[in-house]
């Protein structure tokens, strides 16, 4: 008893986070392996299945048409969302304005999704409002269920998070040291030579701190686009998401496993190597 | 010499004029859907029906809008407000599980974040690395490994489904640990070294000095929180327990009056609560884009 007591007290620091951490594992960790272990048995008998689960996943239609989608919205997403909000930062970084544009920018964090998702089903339907103010389209494109799904997705997702990305970029300009830009405006480099080589090098800690928050945000807007779109979307915008709540409903619970195990060994790689170069 | 001066700061001129201008057009066009909701609102259902025929039925032509109602009248509020009980079960079941799930992440998650930000232990980095990669996953892959841990624990089917799994949030610990790590470590040096507990050291050190990453932490916690859409859907089987934020989607168009009314009063705590934490929010964020 005096033991665990001395060694409660030496590690006493460790109080902090066993609380926190306990909750983590209950509700994040375990429940994992759990799924890990699953993923390799078949649920209906309990039988090992080796790789059986993962040869399913890989093997079916929307699973390849939902990787495709998710894929290209990502690296279309991310870099768009960052490229806007860098522009919009340099833009705004040393004007007046910026104290009341920054809010402004910022105000759609604020908006809950299913208000979000009202107001975009009256712009872009067929008979939409956006296709009642556009001159030339007579025939009125269906946005949602036609090759611009995409688009009007991009949209809103630019929509909502430029604001928040902004902020991000403005906080690295500001941490820059000013005087190294000036010495080299003085002798003459012109705005786009000190962009290319004093600016954007002195950002790239914060490209990986922009880029995470992006990747957050862009998972986060699968429900503005399950909301105004529902769970079968048109093809070009059934996600990875979409998939595996539609495999929830269904009771496809082995498929599932497989695909969680799947993405989330790509995620947990993918954001290692993120942090690595966020923290450095 | 005078006259290229002169030159240079009327092109710097003009050149921040554009720049200003481009950027009060963003704003402007990020504003301006929301123009739309309050007009919505106070729209009589006919009036709506009518601006929104051509989306409703089907017909040809486009939908039209209205930024002022023609006849403004407070029809569509007293439908929500009064005339449908459900309306309130749902409010107070949102209210309730934002503030469970608030307190949990302050009971939680702020010590958490200490730990990380204070203390140096082994396998410290490997853990917050583990952290940052959880806050990543999206809802639908912890799907499947939450609902089958709920299931052992007999909390499907309940709000504890919703509010714990969200109460163990790794993203609020993130953002009131970069919070944290603006706090020069000379001064826990020194306190400890005159002898501060470290209990102590946490409430009269790291509370004051990390407040503003901790209230931008919770405004973006509310915001999630009350506009919780695919958790309260998965896990919650009676109608009776959802959140307002599930409500409003099954109103849809077809009761648009009804859903601009319901929008009004479920952005209204939302914009309180932004514009109440906005400087807290706009230094947060700026924080984790800071480097320690």
């Amino acid at each position: 008893m005096r033991r665990i007591g001395k060694l409660l007290w030496k590690k006493r620091r460790l109080l902090f986070l066993l609380p926190g951490l306990s909750g983590v594992a209950i509700f994040y960790l375990l429940p994992f392996a759990e799924v890990a272990r699953r993923s390799f048995f078949r649920s209906g008998n309990g039988k090992f299945a080796g790789l059986a689960n993962y040869r399913a996943v890989l093997t079916n239609g929307a699973f390849r048409l939902a990787a495709g989608n998710t894929a290209l919205y990502l690296v279309i997403g991310v870099p768009l969302l960052m490229a806007v909000s860098l522009g919009l930062a340099l833009l705004l970084r040393r004007l007046a304005v910026r104290d009341k544009a920054l809010p402004a920018l910022l105000l759609p964090m604020a908006v809950p999704a299913a208000v979000m998702v009202l107001v975009l089903q009256i712009l872009v339907d067929k008979h939409g409002l956006l296709n009642g103010w556009l001159p030339s389209s007579h025939t009125g494109i269906d946005y949602l269920n036609s090759g611009c799904a995409l688009a009007v997705v991009l949209c809103s997702f630019l929509w909502k998070n430029t604001g928040y990305m902004v902020i991000l970029w403005l906080s690295g300009l500001a941490s820059l040291n000013a005087e190294t830009e000036e010495a080299a405006a003085v002798d003459g480099a012109n705005r786009l030579q000190r962009l290319r080589y004093i600016v954007l090098p002195g950002l790239s800690g914060h490209f990986f701190t922009v880029g995470t928050l992006s990747v957050l945000q862009i998972f986060k807007s699968y429900r503005e686009v399950w909301m105004v779109a529902g769970s079968y979307p048109q093809e070009r915008i059934y996600f990875l998401q979409h998939l595996l709540q539609n495999w929830y409903r269904k009771l496809e619970f082995d498929l599932m496993a497989a695909l969680t195990v799947l993405l989330s060994v790509l995620l947990l790689v993918v954001s290692y190597f993120l942090y690595r170069r966020m923290e450095r | 010499m005078r006259e290229t001066n002169n030159r240079r700061k009327r092109k710097r001129r003009a050149g921040s004029l554009l720049a200003a201008t481009v950027c009060i057009l963003a704003a402007a066009l990020v504003c301006l859907p929301l123009l739309m909701i309050p007009g919505g609102a106070f729209m009589s259902d006919m009036e709506l029906r009518r601006l929104l025929a051509p989306i409703l039925a089907g017909q040809e032509g486009y939908a039209g809008w209205r930024l002022l109602p023609f006849y403004p009248t407070l029809d569509c509020f007293y439908n929500v407000l009064v005339a449908s009980p459900d309306f309130y079960r749902l409010f107070w079941n949102s209210v309730g599980m934002t503030a469970a799930i608030l307190a949990g992440q302050l009971l939680f998650g702020l010590p958490s974040a200490w730990a990380f930000a204070a203390f140096r232990f082994r396998g410290r980095e490997a853990l917050f690395a583990l952290y940052v990669m959880l806050m990543l996953l999206p809802f639908q892959v912890m799907l499947l490994p939450q609902y089958l841990m709920l299931r052992s624990l007999h909390l499907y089917g309940n709000p504890g489904a919703v509010i714990l799994p969200a109460v163990f949030s790794t993203f609020p610990v993130f953002v009131m640990y970069r919070g944290f790590t603006q706090i020069d470590g000379e001064i826990l040096e020194a306190a400890r070294l005159e002898g501060a507990g470290e209990w102590q050291i946490f409430r009269r050190i790291g509370l004051p000095l990390g407040e503003t990453g901790i209230r931008a932490a919770l405004v973006l916690s509310f915001l999630e929180c009350w506009n919780l859409v695919e958790q309260p859907m998965a896990f919650l089987e009676e109608q009776r327990d959802w959140p307002l934020s599930l409500y409003l989607p099954q109103l849809g168009l077809a009761r648009a009056g009804d859903a601009f009314a319901v929008s009004v009063i479920v952005l209204i705590p939302a914009v309180c609560i932004f514009a109440l934490g906005q400087d807290a929010l706009e230094a947060g964020i700026a924080y984790m884009g800071v480097k320690e």
